[in-house]
């Protein structure tokens, strides 16, 4: 299924090199990369059709026959758990003629039923029985071959469930790198870990998904434009250099993140987690770990290509205290200008009663498709991608040259490159040259 | 009742809250395990669309669940619970444990073997089916 490098042609109908679309180091896009058909389609096949993607936390499936259907690289799938306990994921698809087996978002089942002609098959993905079998010359019907396709690969990590497409893919743990390191501050740092509350967000947006990814890769430089209306509200101090500080942080192949100290506060220490859970804190994190975890309120980042995260504290209006909530969300692409948004809100198991109904309420008045930054987002991801589409727009490139000066810093504790400060497209560039090299098949190149 | 009682399973064969499933002359039996020696016996073929029933658990503890369109049948006496489709109830067979075990189904003559292409059963007779032709048009 994988297609080795030799085998990839680098350029474009037109002539085009690939190679040009992207200038790692010189700090330029190419707009083409947003709404150009061709490039849409390369990047299926040699990116979704081969790259871990998230599909589903482990919280969300908790008894056997509890299903989810979600989507890898645009094929539709359905993770169910088996009466071993054991989350299984395959294409939903029927063997018979390919109709979805299961056609809800979530479900409790005993068999996964084909609506077309009735095929079953069991928990675990069996074909159980096709309609009058008897009619089947003897042997013809080898239902021990037609259960359902399972997900070439799949793997998880801190209850995260990824798969691939790709049966030559490296193991999940080595597609994530130091990536896990940062990872574990968040999904890592309690007893019994985090879990999903109730079901995720799930909304269609006319944007390429790379703006979604770009801007999740630790812009905190827009906060102050594009979400103006929050700063003028007094959420925000006036100041729009207020939040440069921190560091961008290139963990890895693409896997990007920022983490930003709050105020000298002590509410804001450990990312403003409840001071019942900082013992359990300091004593699941390694000490690196633990020192960034406690000196951190803010947090964005993009595990490559399409699975982001913020673990931030809001406030959910002007009389509410800064509450935080780590939200986890995937940009699936479903045309070059179209994306499904789905986004998990994430708590950790353990956490009191109010504080899950404070980071609840604080994370859907600010994010989500309700939340005022989401609905500043959508708005700019949109024009962005509208106007990109035009041919003459694509003559000129986009420039992301902040900080592009600035040398990671020696002394960080942990792992991957970090730079100086929050305001920088350092990690934008690092996203992008990773995209890049995956169209290219040099990807992975740590 | 046939009186040709067939040895089809041991005891332990058949898991506490769960079926067991045995091909018989041309039949399929579903025996069940309702406790420790609660045994039924049911033709193993759902009425609805003759497809074999699915051995295993019971579902919610209490029904057997026909994969193919979702009958729920109650484990205790074959009746049809509300079920995304109508069917006659399963049709309960004799069953019986022996002392050493065994159970035991008194599992009716096998059907006649199917013929391709043949009137199923279910029209009845041409003479049911002209009937109700008339009854409608009228």
């Amino acid at each position: 299924m994988a297609t080795t490098a030799a085998q990839y042609d680098v350029h474009l109908r037109d002539g085009t090199s690939l190679h040009d679309l992207i200038d790692e180091h010189g700090g330029h896009v190419s707009r083409r990369i947003y709404a150009d058909p061709e490039i849409y389609e390369l990047e299926q096949e040699r990116l979704f059709r081969r790259a871990w993607q998230f599909l589903a936390h482990e919280s969300e499936l908790k008894e056997p026959g509890d299903y989810l259907t979600r989507q890898l690289a645009g094929e539709p799938i359905v993770l169910i758990k088996g009466d071993d306990g054991q989350i299984r994921a395959f294409l939903n698809s029927c063997r018979h003629r390919g109709m979805r087996v299961c056609r809800a978002d979530r479900d409790s089942v005993s068999f996964m039923r084909c609506p077309y002609h009735g095929w079953a098959y069991d928990r675990e993905g069996r074909l159980i029985s096709a309609f009058a079998e008897e009619l089947y010359d003897p042997g013809r019907l080898k239902k021990e071959e037609l259960g359902l396709i399972p997900i070439t690969q799949i793997g998880a990590y801190r209850g995260m469930i990824f798969g691939t497409w790709d049966e030559a893919a490296p193991s999940l743990d080595y597609y994530l790198g130091d990536m896990r390191f940062y990872l574990d501050l968040y999904l890592g740092r309690t007893d019994a870990g985090a879990e999903v509350l109730g079901s995720p967000h799930v909304w269609d947006v006319r944007t390429n998904w790379k703006f979604a990814a770009d801007n999740f890769t630790g812009d905190n430089f827009h906060l102050y434009t594009a979400h103006g209306s929050v700063v003028e509200l007094g959420m925000l101090p006036p100041d729009p250099m207020s939040l440069s500080f921190g560091n961008l942080i290139h963990a890895q192949d693409g896997h990007v993140l920022h983490i930003v100290p709050g105020p000298p506060d002590p509410a804001f220490a450990h990312f403003g987690l409840p001071a019942e859970l900082h013992e359990q804190v300091e004593r699941n994190l390694g000490p690196v770990q633990r020192e960034i975890h406690r000196n951190h309120a803010w947090s964005v980042g993009t595990v490559f290509p399409n699975l982001s995260f913020l673990q931030v504290m809001v406030q959910g209006d002007l009389e509410s205290p800064m509450v935080p909530f780590l939200c986890f969300r995937v940009w699936q692409p479903t045309s070059p200008t179209t994306t499904r948004i789905t986004s998990f809100l994430l708590l950790d198991r353990e956490a009191p009663e109010d504080y899950r109904t404070a980071s609840y309420e604080a994370y859907v008045r600010t994010f989500g498709p309700s939340g005022i930054f989401e609905q500043d987002d959508m708005e700019n991801w949109e024009d962005c991608t509208r106007v990109n589409s035009g041919k003459i727009a694509q003559g000129y490139g986009l420039h992301h040259g902040m900080g592009l000066h600035l040398e990671p810093d020696p002394q960080f504790p942990g792992p991957g490159k970090a730079y100086p400060g929050s305001y920088g497209e350092r990690t934008q560039l690092a996203f992008y040259g990773e995209w890049q090299r995956w169209l290219t098949g040099t990807e992975g190149g740590r | 009742m046939s009186g040709r009682w067939a040895r089809l399973a041991r005891l332990d064969d058949v898991v506490p809250g769960s079926s067991h499933m045995v091909d018989h002359e041309r039949r399929k039996v579903l025996i069940v395990r309702l406790g420790d020696d609660e045994l039924r016996a049911y033709d193993g073929r759902c009425p609805h669309a003759n497809t074999p029933l699915a051995p295993g658990p019971l579902v919610s503890g209490v029904h057997i669940e026909c994969p193919m369109h979702g009958a729920l049948f109650r484990a205790d006496d074959g009746g049809l619970d509300p079920s995304p489709i109508t069917c006659p109830a399963l049709t309960a067979w004799p069953v019986r444990l022996t002392r050493d075990g065994h159970v035991e189904v008194d599992v009716p003559e096998p059907p006649a073997e199917p013929r391709a292409g043949a009137r199923p059963v279910s029209w009845g007779a041409i003479g049911d089916l002209t009937a109700a032709a008339r009854n409608t048009s009228s």
